[in-house]
C-alpha cells in the first residue's frame, strides 16, 4: 500500500501544520461568552435579533477599554428552537473551561431543559426571554440563573389585570399552543383573572398544535359562546393566523397576547386585521428608557448594520451583553476572570444598562421591571399603559 | 457476479495460509483501522471552519478514490471478514483511549457518549430491519419510552438507574410489541406506513399525556447514575491523571455496546437468527416451512425496541432531561438512516453509520446556517451512490447487486420473463 | 344548524387543499412505488414561487389583481412542475429498482435539502412572509355563514383542478397508461408503454398540483413560511392512503374525508384540536392494516 501510506502520512503532516498554527491563533487572554438561542427555525427573527443586539454589547465594551488586558469573545450557539439541541448546546458550554457566561435560550422549554445543565457547571447564565418561573429561584435552586426580564408570574398578573380590571372584559376564551412557555403563560393568566373577577371570566380553554395553519373550527365552536376577548398564548405565526380567520368568519372580538406574538413580524404578516390586538410586555418602546440610553441603542444598532433587526427582545439581549461586560471588568480588577468570580459580581454587583441600573435580588430576578401594555393602532405597537419599577401597578401612559 | 463473490467468500473460510501471511494480514487490517481512526480524530479535532472544510473537501476526495479501487474495498473487506477477532481487539482499545486523547475537551468526550448512545439504539433497529427485515419508521417510539420510563421512576419514585436500565427496555420492548399486532398484518410500504403513523401518534401523546410525561415540560432534573458510591457526575482520576466526568458515560455506553454487538452476533448466529433470515426472504415460505411467523415478529419487534429503549434509558440519565422534542419523526428518521447509511445488516457498519450521523452534524454546526443543508445534501448523497451503504454485509450487498442486474436487464428491455419482481 | 354548514365550508377549504397534495403522493406511489416525502416541500416551494411572482409583477407596476393571482399560479405550476422532473432524474432513477426504504430516506433528504435551501437563499427566508391576497377580507353571507371571496374561489378552484385529474386519468391515453403503470410495471412495459415517460408526466403532474396547493394555501392563509411543508406532506399522505395509494380515484375523496373527519374531531371532542391528530393516525393505522386498498376503495386495487 505505498500509495496509501503516502496519502495518509502527507494529510497527517499538513494537519499538524493546520492544527498548530490554529493554537498559535487564540488569544491567551481572552475568555468566552456562549450565547444559546435559536438563530435558526421558525423563532430565528428573535435569536438573531437578540444575537446581534447581544454581540453589539460585547463588542463595544471590547473596544472601550473597560475590560484592560482581557478579551471577551461571543460563541455563536444555535439551538434552533429545539430543546434536545439547546441542551446540547448547555452542555457544549459547560464544557468548556474558557467560557465564564452564558446567555440563553429564548424559548421557556430550552429554560427548563438547561438550566440545571448550567448549574451543573456552575456557569453563571443570564436568561432572556424563557419566561418560565419553574427555572429561577425561589421555584428552582439553579444559583447561577439570573434574568433581566421579569417572570410569567408577574406579567400575567399584571396582564390579567389590564384585561380584568382596566378594561373590564367579562368572558374571556384562552388559547395556548401547548407549548412550555404558552401553557404557562395561560394558566397564570387565567389564574389572576379569576382571582380578580371570579371562576365564571374565563369561559373556555383549548389547545392548539404548533404548526397547523387552519383554526377555523376551532374558531366556529368557540364564536357562539360571545367571548368578548380571545386570549392567545403562543408565537406568531399561530396569533397571526388565529387573528385573521377569526376576521373571516365575521368574529369581532379582540385578540390578547404576550411576548412570542408582540413584534413587528405579527403586524407585518397580519396586514389590517392586526389592528386591535392587544399585547403585554416586558420591555418599553426605545424613547421611554432612562436618559436615552434607548434612542442610543437604536443608533449604535443601526450603525452596525446587521441583516436583521433587533426585535423585540433585543433591548434585554443588549443588557444582557452590558451586564456581562462589567461583570467581567469588575472580576478581572480583582483578579482572575473564572465563573465563580463572574458569578460573584452578578450577585453582589450593580450594573448600568440601557434598561436603566439594576442589581439582581437574591433570587436573581432585577429590580426593574418594565411592563407595558400595547395595542396595534395604524400599523404599530402603541403603547397604553405601563408598571412602575416593582411593577406593582399599572398607569395609562400619555 | 454474485455467486463468484459467494464463491469465494467460502474459499477464504478454509484459511490455508502461513502464520507469518496471517501476521501480515493482521497487522495490515490495524493499519487500516489505526488510520481510519486517526483522520476520525482529526476531524473532530479541528476547530477552524475553513480547515474543517478542506478536510472534508480532502475526505470526499478519499472516498471518491476508494470508489475508483475496488479492490482496495474488497481488500479491506475480506480482511474484516477473516480477521474478525483482531478487528474487535483494535477497535476495543481505539474506543477505549478515545477519552484519554481528548481528556482537555468534555465537549468531545460528551459527544463519544452520545454516539455510543444512539449506537445502541441503531443496533436495536438493526435487529428489527436488518435482521428481520421488518420496517419500522418509529423507532423513536421505543426510545422515548425507555427513556419516559427510566426518567419517571427515577424522578418520582426514586427508583436507581441500574433498575431502571432494564426496566426501561423492557417497557420499550412492550411498545414494540403494542406495534408488532397490527404490523403482522401488513408489510413493505405498508409496514413502514403503519409504524411511521404509530411514531407520529404517540409523539402527539408525549406532549398531551401531562400526567404521563410532563407533556412539554419535559421530565427535569434527572439525576445522574451512581455505581459503588462513585457518581457519574464527578471526574475519574487515574494516576494523578483527571478525566472529566463525561467519560463515565463515555465508557457506560462502550461497556453496553459491547453486549448490545454480543447479542446481536449471538442472535443472528442462532436458530432464531436463521428464521429470521428465511422470513426476510421470502415470509409465505419461510411459512411453508413451519416457522411461526407471529412468534418471529413479535420478538423482532420487541427485541430491538428493548434496545431502543436501554439507550434512551441512559440517554435520559446522561442528559439529564427529557423533552417531546427528542423524539419527533426526524429522530426515527435519523436512526433509520444510521442503519441504511452503515449497511443495513451489518453490526461494525450499523455502528459506523450512527457514530457519523451524531459527529457530521455536529462538525457542521460551524458552517451555521449551512448544516441541515450539508447533512440533507450529504444523506442524499451517500443514498444516491452507496446504496447498499457505507459497510454493507455481505449478504446485504449480494441481495441489492442482484436486485440492480435485475433492473439492469429489465431496462435493457432484452429479457422480460422469468425476472423476479423486485419487492 | 349554521355552525354545521360554517365547519362543511371549512372542511371543503382545507380538504380542497389536502386532496391536490394527495394526487401527488398517489401518483409517485403507483408509477414508482415511492412514499415521496419531498411533495410537501414541493408543495411549500411553489409558495415561494408565487410569492417572487406577486412581489415582481406588483414592482413593474400591474395593479391587477386577478391577472396577479392567474399570473401565480401558471409560473408555480410550470416552476414546480420542473423541480419534481429533475427531482426524480437526478435521485429517484438512480435507485429505482433498489428497496423502497432507500428510496424513502433519499426523499427526505431530497426535502431538507429543499427547505434548508429556501430558508438560507430566499430573502428574509427564515421569517414568515406575507402572502399577495387581494379579497381575504371581502365576505359574503348566506344566511349566517360568512364566506370569503378567497374561501370561495379557493374551493371552486380545487372542484376545477381534481375534475381537471379525474378526466385526464379517466379518459385520455396519459391517465390510461399511468394506470396500467400503477397496476403492473412489467405488463405495462410489455404492451409498449414508455415507463420512463410516464414517469416524467407522473412527476409534472403531481407537483404542478402540489404547488397550486401552496398558492391556494399562501392565498388563504395570507402567510407562508419555509417550514409550512411538512405538516401539509404528512395531511396530504394521510389523505393519499385514506383514498388507497396508488389510487387516484380515492385521493380525489381521501382529502375531503380527511378535512371532514378533522373539522369533526374538533367540533365535538372538547379540546379535540390538541387530539386531533392523534384520532388522524389511529384511521391512519387502521385503514391500513384493514383496509389497504382505501376506505371506500375496491379490493382489486393494488397492495403492497
Amino acid at each position: 500500500m505505498p500509495f496509501h501510506m503516502k496519502r495518509a502520512t502527507s494529510f497527517l503532516a499538513a494537519t499538524a501544520v493546520a492544527l498548530s498554527l490554529t493554537a498559535h491563533a487564540a488569544h491567551a487572554e481572552s475568555k468566552k461568552l456562549f450565547v444559546n438561542l435559536p438563530l435558526s427555525g421558525p423563532w430565528s427573527n428573535f435569536g438573531d435579533g437578540m444575537f446581534n443586539a447581544f454581540k453589539l454589547a460585547v463588542d463595544q465594551g471590547n473596544a472601550s477599554g473597560v475590560l484592560g488586558d482581557l478579551k471577551l469573545d461571543v460563541v455563536r450557539g444555535d439551538n434552533a428552537g429545539d430543546t434536545a439541541q439547546g441542551a446540547s448546546l448547555a452542555t457544549k458550554a459547560g464544557a468548556d473551561p474558557d467560557v465564564v457566561g452564558a446567555f440563553c435560550c429564548w424559548t421557556s422549554g430550552i429554560g427548563l431543559a438547561t438550566h440545571a445543565i448550567y448549574n451543573r457547571y456552575g456557569l453563571p447564565t443570564i436568561l432572556g426571554g424563557s419566561n418560565d418561573h419553574r427555572t429561577t429561584r425561589p421555584y428552582h435552586k439553579s444559583a447561577v440563573i439570573f434574568r433581566n426580564s421579569p417572570y410569567d408570574l408577574i406579567n400575567m398578573k399584571m396582564a390579567a389585570y389590564f384585561a380584568a380590571a382596566t378594561k373590564g372584559f367579562k368572558r374571556i376564551y384562552a388559547i395556548d399552543d401547548n407549548s412550555a412557555f404558552a401553557v404557562t403563560q395561560v394558566n397564570e393568566f387565567t389564574k389572576a383573572a379569576k382571582k380578580l373577577k371570579g371562576d365564571g371570566i374565563i369561559i373556555g380553554r383549548e389547545s392548539i398544535v404548533p404548526g397547523e395553519k387552519d383554526f377555523t373550527s376551532l374558531l366556529t365552536k368557540i364564536k357562539p359562546l360571545n367571548p368578548d376577548l380571545i386570549f392567545f398564548g403562543g408565537r406568531i405565526v399561530e396569533a397571526s393566523l388565529v387573528r385573521q380567520q377569526m376576521k373571516k368568519l365575521g368574529f369581532d372580538a379582540p385578540i390578547m397576547s404576550s411576548g412570542g406574538v408582540f413584534s413587528e413580524t405579527y403586524i407585518k404578516i397580519t396586514g389590517d386585521a392586526a389592528e386591535g390586538s392587544l399585547a403585554s410586555f416586558w420591555g418599553l418602546p426605545m424613547a421611554y428608557y432612562p436618559e436615552g440610553r434607548g434612542i442610543r441603542f437604536e443608533k449604535d444598532y443601526a450603525a452596525a448594520k446587521f441583516n436583521q433587526s433587533y426585535e423585540s427582545f433585543g433591548p434585554m439581549a443588549y443588557a444582557a451583553g452590558q451586564v456581562f461586560v462589567q461583570a467581567a471588568a469588575a472580576a478581572n480588577k480583582k483578579g482572575d476572570v473564572t465563573r465563580e468570580a463572574v458569578l460573584k459580581e452578578l450577585e453582589t454587583g450593580s450594573f448600568s444598562t440601557m434598561l436603566g441600573d439594576f442589581k439582581f435580588d437574591e433570587h436573581g430576578m432585577l429590580d426593574i421591571l418594565h411592563i407595558a401594555i400595547y395595542e396595534v393602532k395604524d400599523g404599530k405597537w402603541n403603547i397604553l399603559y405601563r408598571t412602575d419599577r416593582a411593577a406593582t401597578e399599572l398607569k395609562p401612559v400619555k | 457476479m454474485p455467486e463468484i463473490d459467494f464463491i469465494s467468500s467460502q474459499i477464504r473460510k478454509d484459511d490455508d495460509r502461513s502464520t507469518a501471511e496471517r501476521v501480515r494480514d493482521r497487522l495490515e487490517l490495524t493499519g487500516y483501522l489505526v488510520f481510519f481512526f486517526i483522520l476520525f480524530l482529526i476531524g473532530l479535532a479541528i476547530k477552524d471552519a475553513y480547515l474543517l472544510m478542506g478536510y472534508l473537501a480532502l475526505v470526499g476526495a478519499g472516498a471518491f478514490m476508494w470508489r475508483k479501487l475496488p479492490r482496495l474495498d474488497q481488500r479491506f473487506r475480506d480482511l474484516v471478514q477473516v480477521h474478525k477477532g483482531q478487528m474487535v481487539l483494535v477497535m476495543s482499545v481505539l474506543l477505549a483511549v478515545y477519552p484519554l486523547i481528548f481528556a482537555h475537551d468534555a465537549y468531545l468526550v460528551h459527544l463519544g457518549a452520545l454516539a455510543g448512545i444512539f449506537v445502541i439504539v441503531a443496533l436495536g433497529l438493526n435487529i428489527t430491519l436488518g435482521f428481520a427485515g421488518l420496517l419500522d419508521v418509529g423507532f423513536a417510539v421505543y426510545f422515548a419510552a425507555g427513556a419516559y420510563t427510566s426518567a419517571q421512576l427515577a424522578v418520582i419514585w426514586d427508583v436507581d438507574f441500574w433498575v431502571g436500565l432494564p426496566l426501561g427496555g423492557l417497557v420499550a420492548a412492550f411498545f414494540g410489541f403494542l406495534v408488532a399486532w397490527p404490523a403482522l398484518r401488513v408489510k413493505g410500504h405498508y409496514l413502514a406506513m403503519v409504524t411511521l403513523g404509530y411514531g407520529l401518534m404517540m409523539n402527539i401523546l408525549h406532549r398531551n399525556l401531562k400526567g404521563v410525561t410532563n407533556g412539554t415540560d419535559g421530565v427535569i432534573n434527572i439525576p445522574a447514575p451512581t455505581i459503588f458510591g462513585h457518581d457519574f457526575l464527578s471526574p475519574i482520576t487515574v494516576f494523578g491523571f483527571t478525566l472529566p466526568f463525561q467519560t463515565n458515560f463515555y465508557y457506560l455506553t462502550l461497556i453496553l455496546i459491547a453486549i448490545t454487538m454480543l447479542i446481536s452476533y449471538r442472535l443472528l448466529n442462532s436458530n432464531i437468527g436463521r428464521r429470521w433470515e428465511a422470513m426476510r426472504e421470502d415470509d409465505v415460505a419461510a411459512h411453508c416451512f413451519g416457522i411461526d411467523l407471529t412468534f418471529n415478529k413479535v420478538l423482532a419487534f420487541s427485541t430491538g425496541a428493548f434496545f431502543g429503549g436501554i439507550g434512551g434509558a441512559v440517554f435520559a440519565h446522561m442528559i439529564g432531561f427529557v423533552h417531546p422534542d427528542n423524539f419527533i419523526l426526524l429522530t426515527s428518521i435519523t436512526i433509520l438512516a444510521m442503519v441504511l447509511i452503515g449497511g443495513m445488516g451489518s453490526i461494525w457498519g450499523v455502528a459506523l453509520g450512527a457514530v457519523l450521523l451524531i459527529m457530521i452534524p455536529e462538525r457542521l454546526r460551524d458552517f451555521e446556517v449551512l448544516r441541515m443543508l450539508l447533512f440533507g445534501l450529504s444523506m442524499a448523497l451517500i443514498m444516491i451512490f452507496r446504496p447498499q451503504g457505507l459497510f454493507p454485509s455481505q449478504r446485504r450487498r449480494r441481495e441489492l447487486e442482484s436486485a440492480r442486474v435485475e433492473e439492469l436487464i429489465k431496462a435493457s428491455g432484452k429479457e422480460n420473463a422469468h425476472v423476479r419482481p423486485v419487492d | 344548524m349554521e355552525i354545521w354548514l360554517q365547519q362543511l365550508v371549512n372542511a371543503l377549504t382545507i380538504g380542497g387543499m389536502y386532496t391536490l397534495v394527495a394526487v401527488g403522493f398517489t401518483l409517485f406511489f403507483g408509477v414508482l412505488g415511492l412514499i415521496n416525502f419531498a411533495h410537501g416541500e414541493v408543495f411549500m416551494f411553489g409558495a415561494f414561487v408565487a410569492l417572487t411572482v406577486s412581489t415582481a409583477v406588483i414592482a413593474a407596476g400591474m395593479e391587477n389583481a386577478l391577472f396577479i393571482i392567474v399570473l401565480m399560479f401558471v409560473v408555480s405550476m410550470t416552476v414546480s412542475a420542473a423541480l419534481g422532473v429533475g427531482m426524480e432524474r437526478v435521485a429517484f432513477r438512480p435507485l429505482r429498482g433498489l428497496p423502497p426504504l432507500l428510496l424513502l430516506v433519499t426523499s427526505l433528504s431530497i426535502g431538507i435539502v429543499i427547505r434548508e435551501a429556501i430558508k438560507e437563499f430566499y430573502p428574509e427566508g427564515a421569517n414568515p412572509l406575507a402572502f399577495f391576497s387581494p379579497y381575504s377580507f371581502d365576505t359574503f353571507d348566506i344566511g349566517n355563514i360568512t364566506i370569503s371571496y378567497t374561501q370561495a374561489g379557493l374551493i371552486l378552484l380545487s372542484i376545477l383542478l381534481v375534475a381537471g385529474v379525474y378526466l385526464l386519468v379517466t379518459k385520455t391515453w396519459l391517465g390510461r397508461a399511468m394506470r396500467a403503470t400503477s397496476e403492473d410495471v412489467e405488463a405495462a412495459r410489455m404492451m409498449g408503454i414508455n415507463v420512463n415517460r410516464v414517469i416524467r408526466d407522473a412527476f409534472i403532474i403531481g407537483s404542478a398540483l402540489g404547488a397550486a396547493a401552496g398558492v391556494m394555501n399562501g392565498l388563504y392563509y395570507q402567510s407562508i413560511r419555509f417550514d409550512m411543508g411538512w405538516v401539509m406532506g404528512v395531511k396530504g399522505f394521510t389523505a393519499a392512503v385514506i383514498g388507497g395509494l396508488g389510487n387516484v380515484y380515492g385521493a380525489v375523496y381521501g382529502g375531503y374525508i380527511l378535512a371532514l373527519f378533522e373539522v369533526l374531531v374538533v367540533a365535538l371532542v372538547p379540546n379535540g384540536s390538541q387530539y386531533k391528530d392523534v384520532f388522524v393516525f389511529l384511521i391512519l393505522i387502521g385503514i391500513l392494516v384493514f383496509r389497504p386498498s382505501g376506505l371506500l376503495g375496491t379490493p382489486q386495487t393494488k397492495v403492497g
